[in-house]
């Protein structure tokens, strides 16, 4: 199997944009702040390098090749995950309540996804191709399903999200979304849409890349303090009065229904 | 083919929940949070003022002796600030739901029963509020109910000033120092 022009392209143009987003993590000193973040660059950069010497001088169809390809792909699949719970940390762990509070939900939200994808691939297990297409889907489910619940819970709380980290997760979610997509087409579609679904998913993935480089180019990292946080008594006194008088609100917009 | 097409449109939907999502937390309007007098219920102080022109008496009084033209333009413009006098109630809900959330964020412990109640309250008032929006909107009979909702608000605001003051003389509602990056 030959590499299209096209495929080279691609590439080296992840390749650059890779080493530059590193460049700019350390230049702007986020690999402080975003340590996974960095490591999961210098991953993606290492299996890029690896694989390309893997192609021209292993050759594609050496055992060596596809268990040193998939061994990297479960790796990243690990370092992204670590991205995930790295940013969310870094969002909402400054707000005590919440965070214990969110915390809860995206560990809920990220078993039931993962248990939904083990499950989906053991069912697929006979053929190998399947089982991988099918856990990565679920777990390309699993990391936009719980970016969502993290930027839900943001934009709910009104919790200020660092431009950096918001377009570091917008570029996974996006990313993943499109992998949702492409392997569903290549489940149904079989191995004939295979030249397509590369050239997408490097497309897709070249502009993730470029997400973050806009990014952490213009991050700026300063050190400040945390929120101040309330004493636990305003919360215990003021929530329970809303919701009650919401409640109250609640039965007379019924009585003004019932007329 | 019909399941890929399902996950092709759910792909599509989890990108535009981002794209929204990521609209909403990059306005700037997340970064500075509103001041503390406009999360105050402002509209019910002015129902007062509406009450006499209100009146369902004046309909059956106004019916007979103005020409229809007259009469219904009346009606139409009367319906119209009562149902922006129930829009303005809806937005001081929101207000203060807005700082029962600020409360939650900035407290070092927070009730997961609390919050998921808050939750299913605020999506029970949108609903049934939407629905009494109507009903005002073709009955203006509705008003006894209407000055009641009024008073609700009302003293709602006064439970949770004392939380308000507190919070404002803290200070901790400016925006968040950590947005720099």
């Amino acid at each position: 199997m030959d590499l299209r022009p096209l495929d080279y392209g691609f590439w080296a143009a992840g390749t650059i944009l890779e080493l530059l987003c590193l460049i700019w993590i350390r230049r702007r000193g986020l690999h402080r702040q975003l340590p996974w973040f960095t490591v999961y660059l210098g991953l993606v950069l290492t299996a890029d390098l690896a694989a390309w010497w893997l192609w021209h001088r292993v050759g594609y169809t050496d055992p060596l090749t596809f268990y040193l390809h998939w061994s990297f792909e479960a790796l990243l699949l690990v370092a992204r995950a670590l991205v995930i719970a790295e940013l969310c940390r870094d969002t909402l762990a400054a707000y005590a309540g919440i965070w214990k509070l969110s915390r809860l939900f995206l560990l809920a939200t990220a078993t039931v996804l993962v248990l939904i994808a083990v499950g989906n691939a053991w069912g697929a297990r006979d053929a190998l191709p399947t089982f991988i297409y099918t856990a990565q889907h679920g777990l390309e489910m699993a990391a936009v399903g719980i970016i969502l619940v993290l930027l839900a819970v943001c934009h709910y709380y009104r919790v200020p999200v660092r431009p950096v980290t918001l377009w570091i997760a917008y570029g996974i979610g996006f990313y993943a979304s499109v992998q949702i997509a492409l392997l569903t087409a290549l489940q149904v579609w079989g191995n004939e849409s295979i030249p397509a679904f590369s050239s997408i998913r490097a497309a897709s993935y070249l502009l993730a890349l470029g997400t973050w480089l806009a990014a952490v180019v213009r991050a700026r990292v300063e050190h400040v303090p945390g929120p101040v946080l309330l004493p636990a008594g305003i919360y215990e006194q003021t929530t329970p009065q809303v919701n009650e008088q919401l409640q109250k609100l609640n039965a007379r917009l019924l009585e003004i229904l019932r007329g | 083919m019909s399941e890929a097409l399902l996950y092709g449109l759910l792909a599509a939907a989890l990108l535009a929940l981002l794209t929204g999502l990521l609209r909403a937390l990059a306005v700037p309007a997340a970064t500075a949070p509103a001041p503390i007098e406009r999360l105050l219920p402002r509209h019910p102080q002015y129902f007062p003022a509406l009450r006499p022109s209100l009146q369902t008496a004046d309909g059956e009084f106004l019916r007979g002796r103005l020409p229809r033209e007259e009469f219904l333009r009346w009606r139409a413009e009367r319906r119209r600030i009562l149902r922006g006098f129930l829009a303005g109630l809806n937005q001081d809900c929101r207000h203060l739901t807005q700082l029962a959330r600020t409360v939650a964020r900035l407290s070092p412990r927070v009730s997961r029963r609390s919050e998921l109640q808050l939750l299913q309250l605020q999506v029970s008032f949108r609903l049934l509020y939407g629905l009494a929006w109507l009903r005002v909107s073709l009955n203006v009979a509705a008003l006894r109910n209407v000055s009641e909702l009024t008073y609700r608000v009302g003293r709602l605001a006064a439970q949770v000033e004392a939380a308000m003051l507190a919070l404002e003389s803290s200070s901790r509602l400016r925006p968040d120092p950590r947005l720099n990056g």
